[in-house]
């Protein structure tokens, strides 16, 4: 699984193919930035909104303690921080069809 | 060059060594001026961080940053989710200081007060401790597994493992009262399991994060995590402190029989450089200063106290690494004041004085002012015109309030409910309904000022505040 995983990665970040640890170089950047961010994110928005009030106006029956809501708003925040990195590299990575024009090897 | 040349020819440079393989950087250890005022930096903010979580005040947790209550204590002063504009204003203080102090003097929070930088020393002391100096480590890095080895990596993880564990508790510890916390770990290790599974949680994983930090990633946090590194350079001009090696004064540099080999008859030409390579040995990003300034440098000046050493050893003048600035390699004049320093001390100055008295005169009373959206105005009688309001007191005091509101430029009948009132921290809803003769109005849109008072430890606080009355004229 975890090397299937490896393997698709592998395939949309050319840099990772040819290097192995670039791959976690880049999971580390993406991590990290977007963790900053989460960190930003949730002071921001916990400092302007009650998360309990919050919870008590869901849809949906929520009922977690306040430091749950606190904790599981900032892993959302990274969560979505890290999803909008990768997908940005992604995209930012060239095509494979386009790469292989560039590099006969 | 267009574009796809520009794309394959940044393959091409990949494909080099661009992203070699890391290699654990062996720091050895360095005695000196600059190494013992790090250590004592190092000393300071450590305890402060370790130390403060203890320290009790008033009768509750010195410093608490308590999220549930939604109330931040720090020392005498309590502030709430409406004070956030302060916290705001902190960080812009702390962006211009970083500015200012970076133009001034490089990199200095990168080599004396950055987290990073602090918890890697600490644990490159606890390696050294365990495992000896730099080339007993290496000696143990290449060793085969016995059980010397495995005495001394076990030690060496577990000291690590445990202070990093002291760090994420510590941490939950200013945001959870530390004692209580303190008990509930002690009553989950001995198997009652009282500890909250989010303390939990935030222990383990800041614990985590020291460990992997400090313990493995290390100088590449700075080298490639870290956005301060990379944008520093900007803030820098000629006439800023920078840890810099000599090029005039060691170049040509040469190390043992060559510096008096009979060749070279002319001795002016030897440069004091031996060539010893200590400064790279002490260097925990692992560059050779020697080879210019470089954005890895985080200015830790372990190189200036070991070039210093060896110095002294060979009688010649200390300094061929040095702290000094561009300008002055170039024998030119170092200009401490500067247009962008005088600039950002101002700055700086203004927002702090700005940010103590806006602390100090804090009210603990806020007020805002709505109109009934409902009804413009409602005529009573032939004479009489009422306007309704319903008013917003936001209690940030650390017992409840009542209030007392006049109306200062207008002869007004005023009614609400005097007995309504306000628990610390929180916003009460006060409907006010103000009574006027027609006849002292001359406009149909007249201003209205308000004064609000409150007792707040037997003294009398008040706010003024200003909205308007409506009438038909």
């Amino acid at each position: 699984m975890l090397k299937r995983l490896i393997a698709s990665f592998k395939n949309i970040v050319p840099e990772a193919e040819l290097e192995p640890h670039v791959m976690w170089r880049s999971i580390a950047v993406m991590t990290w930035v977007s963790f900053l961010f989460a960190g930003i994110a949730s002071m921001l928005f916990f400092a302007s909104f009650e998360p309990t009030i919050l919870a008590s106006l869901a849809t949906f029956s929520v009922n977690w303690s306040a430091q749950a809501i606190y904790t599981l708003g900032f892993l959302l925040f990274w969560l979505f921080g890290f999803c909008t990195s990768l997908v940005s590299a992604i995209l930012l990575a060239l095509p494979w069809s386009k790469r292989a024009k560039h590099m006969p090897e | 060059m267009d574009i796809e040349n520009k794309i394959a020819h940044r393959f091409k440079a990949t494909d080099s060594n661009l992203y070699a393989s890391h290699e654990k950087v062996y720091t050895r250890e360095v005695k000196g001026v600059f190494q013992n005022l790090r250590k004592g930096m190092m000393f300071l903010l450590l305890s402060l961080y370790y130390g403060v979580a203890w320290i009790n005040w008033d009768g509750h947790q010195a410093v608490l940053f308590d999220l549930p209550a939604r109330q931040f204590h720090i020392f005498w002063l309590t502030f709430w989710p409406q004070d956030f504009f302060f916290l705001a204003w902190l960080l812009i203080m702390a962006a211009l200081s970083l500015f200012f102090f970076t133009a001034l003097a490089g990199r200095l929070w990168c080599g004396y007060a950055c987290p990073q930088t602090v918890w890697t020393e600490a644990f490159v002391w606890m390696e050294r401790l365990v495992e000896g100096d730099r080339n007993a480590q290496k000696k143990l890095e290449k060793a085969p597994w016995n059980v010397e080895k495995i005495r001394k990596r076990g030690l060496k993880q577990l000291l690590w493992i445990i202070f990093s564990l002291w760090t994420g508790f510590t941490l939950v510890g200013y945001f959870t009262p530390i004692r209580e916390l303190g008990l509930e770990v002690i009553e989950t290790l001995s198997g009652t399991y009282t500890l909250g599974p989010w303390e939990t949680f935030w222990i383990l994983f800041y614990g985590l994060a020291t460990y992997g930090n400090s313990g493995y990633l290390r100088e590449q946090v700075c080298l490639y995590m870290c956005p301060y590194a990379r944008f520093q350079s900007a803030m820098f001009d000629k006439d800023t402190l920078v840890i810099s090696y000599d090029t005039e004064r060691g170049e040509p540099r040469s190390k043992g029989k060559k510096r008096t080999e009979p060749q070279i008859s002319d001795t002016s030409k030897i440069g004091d450089c031996i060539d010893c390579t200590l400064c790279v040995q002490v260097c925990p990003t692992g560059i050779d200063i020697r080879e210019g300034l470089q954005y890895e440098c985080i200015g830790c000046a372990a190189c200036v106290d070991a070039c210093d050493q060896v110095m002294e050893k060979i009688d010649k003048p200390k300094g061929l690494i040095r702290y000094t600035t561009e300008h002055s390699m170039e024998h030119q004049r170092t200009h401490i004041l500067r247009p962008r320093i005088v600039i950002y001390g101002i700055l700086l100055c203004a927002l702090f004085t700005a940010f103590v008295i806006a602390i100090a005169m804090r009210s603990p009373l806020a007020v805002d002012i709505l109109r009934d959206r409902g009804v413009l105005y409602r005529v009573i009688d032939a004479e009489h015109i009422q306007n309704v309001y319903n008013f917003k007191l936001m209690n940030k005091g650390k017992s409840a309030q009542r209030y007392e509101i006049e109306v200062l430029n207008m002869d007004a009948d005023i009614h609400y409910d005097r007995n309504q009132s306000v628990n610390p921290g929180e916003v009460g809803n006060l409907p006010v309904t103000l009574t006027v003769n027609a006849a002292n109005l001359d406009r149909a849109i007249q201003s209205i000022e308000f004064k609000i008072n409150t007792e707040v430890d037997g003294k009398t606080v008040s706010v003024t505040e200003h909205s308007r009355f409506f009438s038909p004229q």
